[in-house]
């Protein structure tokens, strides 16, 4: 009896270790690993696989979540000091919150090299307080894409490609009710990143308005002046016609417009390679960024950069493989061959033209010369702000309600007041800290 | 008390030796019980006892300038967070009474001879086999507004619903979702209690003239009395901590109308990176589910 009660207490004591030592992991190999959390589910692998091959013990590990978790994740695991990722992907607006919160080691040493390799956009986007607190990947920029068989069915006329060409938003307005009203596709515009600051600032820069945040630090809103409210109701008219599509959500919108149901749709590079990918490739074109009516030529930019984690155990070998896919051009081409984004590795940037170029040749002849402009003298930054994800969450869920039929002025008042309060609160804690 | 009970069993003043004895025994059995507790006590500590613990570290501000309560006062000043609460507790008034009411009457429903019963029971039971992401990701689908639901109010000549985008239905669709999952497991509970039910009362009241109506409301009803206790409390709390539904189909809008509190609590750890009122808002939150358990409690008749 005694010799059962024994071995089953020795048992239940046993599955309580190994309960609890489950929990903890570890391999016990020689094998280094190095986990990147990153938004690009299937991006990185051959950049990966390069950097292995070189480094025999090395492997990493891609913990690849959705875009809004991303965010979410890194904030609830770097915050609570988990050294279990090394290397994060950085949206750089909310670069400077990372760096209040210390997420992020210190890269100025690297300037030079940066500086080298770099277009002066990518290391802009990595720069808060003065200093480089990570690697650029990629830059940005949205196109106006259109149904090419859509338009000429209907009649109206094709956009020309070249800078020279722009069109207003009236114009491309009128253009997309025709196409809607020939009965040639049911939506006449739609937006991969609809509701998103990203791609709403250049309309509102272009308006008149500001980009939501004055001050000396960025901290001060500014949404809902009466340019802001212009901007709003035109968004929202839009949608209330039924000439953009509600309740459809930013993943679904290029497999709308590829479907035949939108007429136009901005958005960006990463798109050319899903649309030229089945039944739909060949009958698209693409235009430059549209602008308002007597209003400024305005258009997006920066895109995902890498970080080294402050709490990373293998802080140089993190930074090898980080550099090696950021500086080094051919790791650097390696990371934008799956995801069709533009590197700002001046040298990988001439190479992914020429495979943008081969994937759809008719339509992107004046690509490259049409981003460079773009980039030079139309693009502007995101506001830079410890408060920006305040921000950004505030605005994305002011226009997902503006779009879905919200009052425009109550909902920009009522995000002005959320902002006010959300802001002064953050400098309230950094008062603390 | 060890010696009453030595005293009481033996009824004379026991031999001094046994006293040790029994001691000793005593002291194993405390042992082993401790044993066999330790493993639970470590998992109630650390996954209960010690996140609790940093919620209120969390909460109260300590070493700030702003004084040890402000992030509470930071949410009780927040029109967003009271309106969290407002909205929560619409959601608990109509999803709970309207969960336990469909749980029952499927219950009793598939506890009578009806044709092909397995089959009823499997189906509607199988959306809780469904993880809660993967089914609200298929409700997002059907709830577009060029979806297979207004597909069907289409052909039916009724106007397309906007399920999602408009701040009087989207409440209701999270309902909807939530108790696609949530009545076939309560009903499970419901149908193991009225087979708990003897068979005889059944019989006896039909002999008496009594119809199902009647059975209903004075047999199964009162013999469920525990199970739905425990269903009610249960499904309760699980209604209040609603999160993947609102995170995948609204995000707690448009314009806050499916704000729900346990969404509106990491909105703000975890999108936003503000602990401290996100801990307070938890507090809050704990505060809130005990006051309405206890309510709970109190009204339901009958004591054992």
């Amino acid at each position: 009896m005694a010799r059962t009660r024994t071995s089953v207490a020795a048992t239940s004591l046993l599955s309580t270790v190994l309960l609890l030592s489950s929990c903890g992991g570890g391999n016990g190999e020689d094998e280094v690993v190095l986990t990147w959390l990153n938004p690009h589910a299937g991006a990185y692998e051959p950049v990966v696989e390069a950097f292995e091959e070189r480094n025999e013990g090395v492997r990493i590990e891609l913990q690849s979540v959705p875009f809004d978790q991303v965010v979410e994740q890194t904030q609830a695991r770097l915050g609570a000091g988990d050294t279990g990722i090394d290397i994060v992907s950085v949206d750089p607006p909310r670069l400077a919150n990372m760096v209040a919160q210390g997420f992020l080691t210190n890269e100025s040493e690297y300037l030079p090299e940066m500086e080298d390799q770099f277009i002066e956009a990518g290391i802009n986007s990595v720069t808060a307080d003065g200093e480089q607190w990570a690697y650029p990947l990629w830059t940005s920029n949205n196109f106006l894409f259109y149904n090419r068989e859509a338009l000429e069915n209907a009649g109206v006329e094709i956009p020309g490609e070249s800078h020279e060409d722009r069109l207003t938003w009236e114009d491309v307005l009128k253009r997309a009710e025709e196409v809607v009203d020939a009965g040639e596709t049911t939506y006449g515009f739609g937006m991969d990143q609809v509701d998103r600051y990203y791609a709403l600032q250049p309309m509102i820069e272009s308006i008149g308005a500001g980009n939501g945040l004055t001050g000396d630090d960025n901290l001060t809103p500014e949404v809902n002046t009466p340019e802001w409210v212009e901007f709003g109701e035109w968004y929202s008219d839009i949608h209330s016609s039924g000439l953009a599509p509600r309740g459809v959500e930013p993943e679904q919108m290029v497999d709308l417009f590829r479907s035949g149901q939108s007429a136009f749709l901005l958005g960006g590079a990463s798109a050319i390679g899903r649309m030229q990918d089945g039944d739909f490739s060949d009958s698209w074109g693409m235009a430059p960024h549209p602008y308002f009516e007597n209003g400024a030529v305005v258009t997006p930019t920066d895109s995902w950069a890498i970080g080294i984690t402050s709490t990373t155990e293998h802080e140089e070998l993190a930074r090898e493989f980080v550099q090696f896919a950021t500086l080094n051009p051919g790791g650097a081409e390696l990371a934008s061959s799956v995801n069709t984004l533009p590197p700002v590795n001046t040298e990988a940037f001439e190479a992914y033209v020429d495979f943008i170029q081969d994937l759809a040749p008719e339509q992107t002849e004046g690509f490259s010369e049409l981003f460079r402009i773009d980039s030079e003298e139309h693009a502007r930054h995101r506001p830079e702000s410890v408060g920006y994800v305040h921000f950004e969450t505030q605005m994305n869920q002011a226009f997902s309600d503006i779009r879905n039929g919200a009052n425009v002025e109550n909902t920009l008042n009522q995000g002005q007041q959320a902002l006010d309060r959300e802001l002064a609160n953050l400098e309230n804690l950094a008062a603390d800290n | 008390m060890t010696t009453i009970q030595a005293e009481t069993v033996s009824g004379s003043p026991p031999p001094t030796r046994r006293k040790p004895r029994f001691g000793a025994q005593r002291a194993n059995t405390l042992m082993w019980a401790g044993i066999f507790l330790l493993p639970s006590v470590i998992l109630l500590i650390l996954l209960r006892f010690a996140p609790m613990v940093a919620a209120f570290s969390d909460a109260l501000a300590f070493g700030s300038t702003r004084g040890i309560w402000s992030n509470f006062s930071f949410i009780f000043s927040d029109p967003a967070f009271w309106n969290s609460l407002w909205i929560t507790l619409i959601f608990s008034i109509i999803i709970n009474p309207l969960q336990i009411a469909l749980a029952l009457g499927l219950a009793v429903l598939l506890t009578k001879h009806i044709p092909m019963v397995g089959l009823w029971r499997t189906l509607i039971l199988l959306p809780v086999a469904v993880p809660q992401v993967v089914s609200a990701i298929i409700w997002l689908v059907l709830f577009r507004p060029d979806g297979p639901l207004n597909g069907i109010t289409r052909a039916l000549g009724l106007p397309s619903i906007p399920w999602l985008t408009e701040p009087g239905w989207a409440l209701w669709s999270i309902i909807v979702v939530c108790s696609w999952v949530g009545v076939g497991y309560w009903m499970t509970f419901l149908v193991a209690g009225i087979r708990e039910i003897p068979n005889s009362l059944y019989e006896a009241s039909s002999i008496d003239g009594a119809g199902a109506w009647r059975q209903f409301w004075h047999i199964t009803v009162p013999g469920l009395r525990r199970p739905l206790l425990f269903v009610l409390v249960a499904d309760t709390v699980s209604n209040f901590l609603i999160f993947a539904p609102v995170r995948i189909l609204t995000r707690g809008g448009p314009e806050g109308s499916t704000d729900l509190i346990m969404y509106n609590i990491t909105e703000r750890a975890y999108t936003l990176g503000d602990t401290g009122a996100a801990s307070a808002a938890t507090l809050v939150l704990i505060v809130v589910v005990i006051a309405v358990v206890a309510v709970q409690f109190r009204l339901m008749p009958g004591k054992d």
